[in-house]
């Protein structure tokens, strides 16, 4: 069964290129618009992977982090956080509870191969 | 068999006692005799200008232009407007006439090179002699005889 | 190109969009934080989307923008007009940007560095604890008011130019046809038709006067490459100068503006080299360092006005008169007042310059300036003070195709004197006129020469009478032109007479009359030009 990753991202844009790539991939993918938006999927369906932006409206990536974490049946889903600049303070972030950090600059190169040492 | 020779359509026209053509691809229009208006310190071949649907037209009196002697018009007195010039907007002019005949069909058989006699016979002005029949008629180059430049220059010489 | 770019573009460009009202908005309510905050994600959107798609600069630029954004988000930063105006500066050229290849070349580097330079400014600035706060003169930000110069709020739609041509064409037409609907009503007058004719030409008027201001563009929009010139020019020649422009919302017909490009460009390029001196000279003299040339624009009646001034070392009377001479355009002995003299550099191939600098070309000179600005319908002088400076003023009409004009009969034809040269007009028999050597006549005491048209036009010694003087311009003098009679005020669209008459003068074009009637529109200037230049021959 193909694994299923969840995009959030509030840039409709940045949502349709990951999803395209990770499709390609063979990946399944839902997406959220933001934080809020995206705690939806979380209904009891199996997700394997989290993908999110740190900047949104209404509940930001941290805070989804935090909303997923507090939820028995998703507590050790592997969360990815990434970030427009690469810039950031990443110890601040790695508190969160996100397992890896991925600026959208490194996108490009970075994504495919972090997803697929995340969940294979 | 006979080739068949590609055949021109020619307007012929009067001056004086003598007969002219032009190919018809150049003629836009035939209009009969109205006023037209003098315009100052212009040279005595370049009549005036007339009013053609709004716009102004500058209108040149063959005969002067040729060195024929000026009479008063008649009634079969007309102006043909022709194109001047190559390109998509060709300068418009008309050519005061003694009187419009009809349209010929000549052949290039039919066109000799002009005789390079006579008063008008200037070969850069008239392209050949064409035969219609019972007449030959000087064709014109409307080009070479009307163009604005040349008509300037003598313009300005004056 | 990647697949994702098209939605990536459209998608920046939403984004600048919104900005931009946001901007505006921020304006006027520098302190809602919800503006703010707006602000802030659209461009932290803008720098994550541009990101994934590897367009380095772009995410570098918006990255600094969206910096200011957060320190006035955190209270550290207060929004100013500098602030705004650097803002919709820069969207203007991210924008440019995206609709482009997305990449610093020739064209924006200039900009892009000064602008990131103004905002890693703030930045720092800011960071030292100082709060740049709203109205406070921000010294750090760039002079140049033509960067920062905001695009105009007011919605406006593109429109190819052949269609405001054709619009033209159609409403002088309409003109034109209204005129003869008017004749006919006077040959046929009934009460309804004739309100009918009186409405129709108010409304005729409005539309073209409409028609007429969409055709004419603020002065404004052909200065920017005048400040990159003369910035060029100045550090080519070491000359440190001030260029300022002012009125130049001030509007003209675009087709005149295209004619003034070139002639403007001499001018200026003229007062960078002969005008201003070199700084050390200038302070010799007790002038500022800095040169000024300042470019005036303003209306005065029928007229728009271009002033080109400079505060450099002005024109040597002397030299010019000493040239004149020697090019035999005046003699010694001739009696010709300091401003006629400045107004000889006009003559073709007259140079007081000892060498013909390379800037402001061989022979190229003021003569040719003043045949382009007459080919637009405009006139030009000089007035120099030495030492003290130089302006070059040109007088240009508001449009070139429609003209107001008194109707007059000479010798049975019709004619068109603009209105703009008209003084006054009299009756022949209420003045003395004097048809001795000199043609003079007396009005009111005043001595006026005049000419009689009929002779000037059509070479015919007067053969009707004479029943009306029109006293036009000529310069700063006044002369009287005899016609037969005057026929009344018209509104005449001038029509070109076309190539076969370019070489005529006296006659700028030609109108047709409500009853299909040509009349020729004369050039005043022209006529009286070449009616004293007959007779100086004469004597």
């Amino acid at each position: 069964m193909n694994k299923t990753v969840l995009i959030v991202d509030d840039s409709d844009f940045v949502v349709q290129m990951i999803r395209f790539t990770l499709e390609q991939e063979g990946y399944t993918t839902l997406a959220g618009v933001d934080g809020q938006d995206a705690l939806k999927h979380f209904d009891g369906r199996h997700i394997d992977l989290v993908i999110t932006d740190l900047n949104m409206p209404k509940l930001d990536g941290l805070g989804l982090i935090h909303s997923i974490r507090l939820q028995a049946a998703y507590q050790h889903i592997p969360i990815v956080l990434f970030d427009s600049h690469s810039n950031s303070d990443t110890d601040y972030l790695m508190k969160s509870g996100a397992n890896a950090l991925l600026s959208k600059d490194m996108m490009n190169e970075k994504l495919v191969s972090t997803v697929k040492q995340m969940i294979g | 068999m006979n080739l068949m020779q590609q055949a021109d359509s020619y307007l012929t026209f009067t001056l004086d006692a003598a007969l002219f053509a032009v190919n018809v691809t150049r003629v836009l229009e035939i209009l009969e005799i109205k006023p037209i208006v003098k315009v100052p310190m212009s040279p005595s071949f370049m009549r005036g200008v007339i009013n053609l649907r709004g716009n102004i037209l500058p209108v040149i009196d063959a005969r002067i232009k040729f060195g024929m002697t000026d009479t008063p018009f008649t009634i079969d007195s007309c102006i043909i407007v022709m194109g001047i010039g190559a390109g998509k907007d060709p300068l418009l002019v008309g050519v005061l006439v003694d009187s419009v005949r009809e349209v010929i069909e000549l052949r290039e058989a039919d066109i000799q090179p002009s005789t390079g006699i006579g008063a008008f016979c200037n070969s850069e002005l008239i392209v050949g002699m064409g035969n219609t029949g019972d007449n030959f008629a000087m064709i014109l180059e409307p080009d070479k005889v009307f163009a604005a430049d040349e008509l300037m220059l003598l313009a300005a010489a004056s | 190109m990647n697949p994702f770019e098209a939605k990536y573009t459209s998608e920046a460009l939403e984004l600048l969009a919104d900005l931009e009202k946001l901007m505006l908005l921020l304006e006027t309510h520098p302190d809602d934080a919800s503006l703010i905050q707006q602000v802030f994600r659209n461009l932290h959107t803008l720098k994550g989307n541009s990101a994934m798609m590897g367009f380095r600069t772009i995410t570098d630029f918006t990255h600094h923008l969206e910096a200011i954004y957060e320190l006035v988000r955190a209270g550290k930063l207060k929004i100013s007009s500098a602030i705004i105006n650097i803002t919709l500066a820069s969207l203007d050229h991210l924008s440019g940007l995206l609709n482009g290849d997305k990449q610093i070349g020739d064209s924006n580097k200039h900009l892009h560095d000064i602008l990131t330079n103004d905002i890693v400014t703030i930045l720092d600035y800011s960071n030292e604890g100082q709060a740049v706060s709203k109205g406070e003169q921000l010294t750090i930000v760039t002079d140049d008011a033509t960067i920062y110069k905001r695009k105009p709020a007011i919605p406006g739609i593109r429109v190819p130019v052949e269609r405001l041509d054709t619009m033209m064409s159609l409403v002088t037409e309409l003109i034109t046809l209204q005129a003869k609907l008017n004749v006919l009503t006077s040959e046929h007058p009934q009460p309804d038709l004739v309100a009918a004719a009186e409405s129709l030409e108010k409304i005729s008027t409005r539309i073209r006067d409409n028609a007429f201001s969409m055709c004419m563009v603020p002065v404004e929009n052909m200065v920017t490459p005048f400040h990159r010139m003369v910035r060029d020019l100045a550090a080519e020649l070491h000359k440190e100068i001030d260029f300022v422009t002012e009125g130049t919302e001030t509007e003209l017909d675009k087709n005149i503006m295209e004619g003034l490009q070139d002639p403007l460009m001499h001018l200026l390029r003229n007062s960078i080299d002969h005008g201003i001196e070199e700084p050390a000279l200038r302070q010799q003299t007790g002038k500022p360092r800095h040169g000024r040339i300042v470019l005036k624009a303003y209306c005065a009646g029928a007229h728009v006005y271009l002033e080109i001034q400079d505060d450099g070392k002005g024109m040597n009377i002397e030299k010019i008169r000493r040239t004149a001479i020697k090019n035999g355009l005046i003699d010694e002995s001739d009696v010709i007042s300091d401003k006629e003299l400045q107004q000889l550099v006009f003559v073709p191939g007259f140079s007081t310059a000892d060498q013909i600098t390379e800037t402001s070309g061989r022979g190229v000179g003021m003569d040719v300036v003043k045949r382009r600005i007459a080919d637009i319908k405009g006139r030009v002088s000089i007035h120099s003070t030495e030492h003290e400076g130089t302006t070059v003023i040109i007088q240009l009409p508001i449009t070139l195709s429609i003209i107001d004009g008194l109707l007059v009969k000479v010798n049975g034809a019709d004619y068109v004197i603009p209105l703009s040269a008209v003084d006054i007009c009299h009756e022949v028999s209420s003045v003395q006129l004097m048809n001795g050597f000199a043609q003079v006549m007396v009005i009111d005491k005043e001595t006026i020469p005049f000419i009689n048209l009929q002779e000037e036009l059509v070479g015919v010694s007067a053969a009707r009478q004479s029943h009306e003087i029109v006293i036009v311009h000529y310069g700063e003098k006044k002369i009287g032109l005899l016609v037969d009679i005057i026929a009344g005020k018209f509104q005449a669209v001038l029509k070109p007479l076309g190539r076969y008459f370019n070489h005529l003068d006296i006659v700028s074009g030609a109108t047709i009359l409500g009853d299909g009637n040509i009349a020729l529109v004369l050039d005043t200037n022209k006529v009286i030009a070449q009616s004293l230049n007959k007779k100086s021959k004469a004597i």
